[in-house]
């Protein structure tokens, strides 16, 4: 029942629920060497853009009236005493660091799941 | 014990399952019901390679799921040796999805073991040594998706091997594969099965494959799906297709599947 559940959630193709029971899985090793290997292409998508929505909000939370630390109050700051040169600066840095921050997911999903959308 | 009474040991006559006046009936949501397996009656004893021909849908995939346990027959008596154990000395080679995408060849292949608990390393020299077996060495950590299709088959056996399997149940594994590439696995499966003498049922519409392999061939009526000839394979292995032998066989059996044709 659970592990049908979680076929139609995970996606995973009865063929490899089968193989690994013939191959001797426990419902136990079954989940974790089927469903969440099976998953982890959705798992790695969804922390991508959770990832990205966490720094905007971030950024945008220190921007806020009350808040006195960080990149995102340092802009506000500097923009209050226009002083252009540090709003530059922290809007190139904060764009950076999401940059960054995208394209380290990228990799790690170009590793961890390059087989996907190759399933054969 | 001396080898040779051994090997003698090896190839006894004790029976690795039996069915008798197996049937199988599978309802559709809209109720319609499709009758896949009627009065099927089959002995096989231990270390015979059975091949099973019939057209494509004849209930053949039911009757190794019948024997694997995934499905239960609606009537009959199936047993199986007691010694056979789903997950422990059964294995069932697909003809697709074999294999793991998210694994290389070696995680693969030594999927069975680490299931059972094997440590690491000797799973991993177990699996090298099979996938050389296989002759895929050198593609020890390639993925599925980087195999050909005949690559990917070599490694399905090699996954299936690893857990030394008494019974070795096969649903036309070879059965996407070009003609060249198919009598390369056919050959290697004779050779496989020639080392350690697992019972094999294997499952083919091609008649040609079923000679090939089978110390019998069980030819399958189209719906509902039944054993309506038993033909035994005399010939040496390897298996020469240009035997005046083997061509008879061929038309004797093309005879009686088409003959339930009309």
């Amino acid at each position: 029942m659970l592990t049908n559940t979680l076929d139609g959630v995970a996606g995973v193709r009865r063929n490899y629920l089968l193989l690994a029971q013939t191959l001797g899985a426990k419902r136990r090793q079954i989940f974790l060497h089927v469903y969440l290997p099976a998953a982890m292409p959705m798992i790695l998508t969804g922390l991508r853009q959770g990832l990205g929505l966490c720094w905007f909000v971030i950024i945008a939370a220190e921007m806020m009236t009350g808040s006195d630390s960080g990149i995102g109050y340092l802009l506000m700051y500097a923009s209050d005493n226009s002083a252009m040169d540090i709003v530059i600066a922290a809007m190139f840095i904060i764009g950076s660091l999401g940059a960054l921050l995208t394209f380290t997911m990228h990799r790690v999903m170009l590793r961890t799941v390059r087989w996907q959308g190759k399933e054969i | 014990m001396k080898s040779s009474e051994l090997s003698n040991h090896q190839r006894d006559n004790s029976i690795a399952l039996e069915l008798k006046g197996v049937s199988k009936t599978f309802s559709s949501d809209a109720g319609t019901k499709v009758r896949a397996l009627e009065n099927v009656n089959l002995l096989v004893r231990e270390s015979e390679f059975i091949t099973v021909v019939g057209a494509t849908g004849c209930g053949k995939t039911t009757l190794l799921n019948l024997i694997a346990g995934l499905d239960t027959p609606d009537d009959g008596y199936l047993h199986l040796n007691d010694a056979l154990r789903f997950g422990y000395n059964m294995a069932y080679v697909f003809q697709h999805y074999t294999l793991f995408p998210w694994r290389n060849a070696v995680a693969n292949v030594s999927f069975g073991l680490q299931m059972h608990g094997i440590r690491r390393r000797k799973r991993k020299e177990k699996a090298f040594q099979l996938l050389s077996r296989v002759g895929l060495s050198d593609f020890k950590n390639a993925y599925p998706h980087e195999l050909s299709g005949g690559m990917r088959q070599r490694a399905a056996i090699a996954q299936a091997l690893a857990i030394q399997p008494k019974l070795l149940l096969m649903d036309e594994p070879f059965g996407a594969l070009d003609d060249s590439t198919r009598t390369e696995l056919q050959q290697m499966l004779t050779e496989l099965w020639q080392d350690n003498l697992p019972t094999i049922l294997f499952v083919t519409h091609n008649i040609d494959e079923a000679i090939v392999l089978g110390d019998k061939v069980l030819v399958f009526s189209d719906r509902p799906g039944k054993i309506i000839r038993e033909f035994k394979v005399d010939l040496p292995r390897p298996r020469n297709r240009m035997t005046k032998e083997f061509t008879n066989l061929f038309m004797q059996i093309r005879q009686s599947l088409s003959t339930q044709l009309d």
